[in-house]
C-alpha cells in the first residue's frame, strides 16, 4: 500500500530552480531513505513534504490526500527538522503542552516513557539544552504524537552512539507495532544502508534512481578483474563503466547495467578472471553522483 | 551599532518583563507622590476647574489614581505592541510551527507566542 505519492515536483526560489521534475512512492510500514550530496534538493523536499513549502507544481499526498494546508494530513505527521528551534524560553514541559494541543494522538505517558530512556529534565529550558538533547527531545515529541508518517532530517547529528541506538530500537518498534511509515535523510550511508527497506537519490534536484535497497544496488556492479596483459584500448570509455582502479593486473571496476553480454566481452578483450564482489550504498552514491556531475 | 541595537531588541528575553516590572515601578512611584502627580495631570490635561472641584472627594481620588494607572498601562501595552510587532515583523515563522497541523491563519498565534516578549505572556 503506498503512502506517500510525489508526482512530478517542482519547487524553487525565485528562479533558482532546486526541485525539478521529482516523482517517487513510499510503501506503508516501510524505512525509506533519501540521499543526495548538499545542496541536492533534500531539505527542500523534505519541507514540501511537511506541508512548510507549497510546491509550485506538482503533488505531494498522504493517504491520497494533498499535504499543503491541510491540518488533517499534517496530524498523520510527525517531522524532526535538522535544527530544531523550539521556543528558546520554554520548558520542556511547556512544549509537551504545546504538541498536546496540537496534536490530538499526542500521548504525555508515551512521551514520559520515552523520557526515562533519554533522561531530559522536563524542567529545563530549551536553550539549555545542548545540540544533541535537541535533537532527542524533538524525536521523542514525534514519537509521542504517534504518527503515520516520521519524517527525519538528518536527526542523527549531534547525538551519542548509546542515545543513537535507542532511538533507532524506539523508531524499529513503532515501525513493527503500528507499521509506522518513516522518512530519513541523512549524510551517514552505511545508516541509511542499515536501517532502510528503499531509497530514493536526487542530484541537482533530479531523481538519479529510486526504489529498494536491492533494485538500487543492482543498478551498479562491483567486479574484480584480472587483466594480464593490461587495460583492453579506451578502456575507460566503454559504456556504463563508472570508475576504475588497480593493484598491479586486478582491477576494480564499478559498472552500471553490467550483464553477461558484457562480461562475455571483457573475456575476448583478455580478462583472465571477472569476478562480482558486494558493492556497498555509498559506491553507489559516490559514482553514480560522479557520473551526473561530470555528464 | 544599528545592527546591535536591533539585536538587543529582537534578543533581549527579559525585556517584557522588565518593561512590565517598569511600568509597576512607575504606578507605585506616582501613587506614593499623589501631590506631584496631581499637579502633571492638571497642567497636561488643563481641566484645573473640573479637577479642583472633584479632587477632595473620595471619587476624585479614584479617578486620579485609576486615570494614573490606566494612563501608565496604556503606555506599558504601547511600548509592548511596538516590540511585539518589531518581533513578528522580523521573525521568520519557525519550520516546526509551519509542520504543525494547523491552518495558516492559525499557525499565526504559534508565531505571535515566537517572539521574546510574548513569552512573558502565559501559555
Amino acid at each position: 500500500m503506498i503512502k506517500v505519492k510525489i508526482e512530478n515536483l517542482f519547487k524553487g526560489y525565485g528562479k533558482t530552480k532546486v526541485l525539478e521534475g521529482v516523482s517517487f512512492e513510499v510503501r506503508k510500514g516501510s524505512i525509506h531513505g533519501l540521499i543526495g550530496p548538499n545542496g541536492s534538493g533534500k531539505t527542500t523536499l523534505i519541507k514540501c513534504l511537511t506541508g512548510i513549502y507549497q510546491p509550485d507544481q506538482g503533488s505531494i499526498c498522504l493517504d491520497e490526500e494533498e499535504i499543503y494546508d491541510n491540518p488533517a494530513a499534517k496530524m498523520k505527521m510527525g517531522y524532526v527538522a535538522d535544527s530544531n528551534d523550539y521556543y528558546p524560553n520554554y520548558r520542556i514541559k511547556e512544549m509537551v503542552k504545546i504538541y498536546e494541543a496540537a496534536y490530538p494522538t499526542f500521548s504525555k505517558e508515551d512521551f514520559d516513557y520515552y523520557n526515562e530512556a533519554m533522561g531530559l529534565n522536563v524542567k529545563k529550558m530549551i536553550k539549555q539544552l545542548s545540540k544533541g538533547q535537541k535533537m532527542r527531545l524533538a524525536l521523542i515529541l514525534n514519537l509521542a504524537i504517534h504518527p503515520d508518517i516520521l519524517i527525519l532530517d538528518e536527526p542523527m547529528e549531534g547525538i551519542d552512539v548509546i542515545a543513537k541506538q535507542q532511538l533507532f530500537d524506539m523508531i524499529i518498534n513503532e515501525v513493527e507495532e503500528r507499521e509506522m511509515t518513516v522518512l530519513i535523510t541523512s549524510h551517514h550511508l552505511e545508516e541509511i544502508e542499515n536501517f532502510c527497506d528503499s531509497i530514493t537519490m536526487i542530484h541537482e534536484g533530479k531523481l538519479t534512481g529510486t526504489g529498494s535497497l536491492d533494485e538500487v544496488k543492482e543498478k551498479a556492479t562491483k567486479l574484480q578483474i584480472v587483466f594480464p596483459e593490461g587495460l583492453p584500448e579506451g578502456f575507460a570509455g566503454w559504456k556504463g563503466v563508472l570508475n576504475f582502479s588497480n593493484i598491479g593486473s586486478i582491477y576494480t571496476v564499478i559498472w552500471e547495467d553490467f550483464d553477461e553480454e558484457k562480461k562475455e566481452l571483457l573475456y575476448e578483450c583478455g580478462a583472465a578472471f571477472v569476478e562480482e564482489i558486494p558493492i556497498s550504498l555509498e559506491e553507489i552514491f559516490l559514482y553514480m553522483n560522479k557520473e551526473g556531475r561530470e555528464q | 551599532m544599528k545592527q546591535q541595537k536591533k539585536f538587543w531588541i529582537r534578543e533581549n528575553q527579559s525585556i517584557g518583563i522588565w518593561t512590565f516590572l517598569g511600568c509597576i515601578g512607575a504606578c507605585l512611584q506616582l501613587s506614593l507622590f499623589r501631590s506631584s502627580v496631581e499637579d502633571i495631570w492638571r497642567n497636561f490635561y488643563y481641566v484645573e476647574q473640573y479637577y479642583m472641584e472633584i479632587s477632595n472627594t473620595a471619587f476624585g481620588r479614584f479617578l486620579s489614581y485609576s486615570r494614573v494607572f490606566y494612563s501608565t498601562m496604556a503606555v506599558y501595552v504601547l511600548i509592548l505592541s511596538i516590540l511585539l510587532f518589531h518581533n513578528l515583523s522580523r521573525s521568520k515563522t519557525k519550520e516546526w510551527i509551519a509542520s504543525l497541523p494547523l491552518k495558516q491563519k492559525d499557525i499565526f498565534w504559534y508565531k505571535f507566542r515566537q517572539g521574546r516578549v510574548a513569552y512573558t505572556l502565559p501559555l
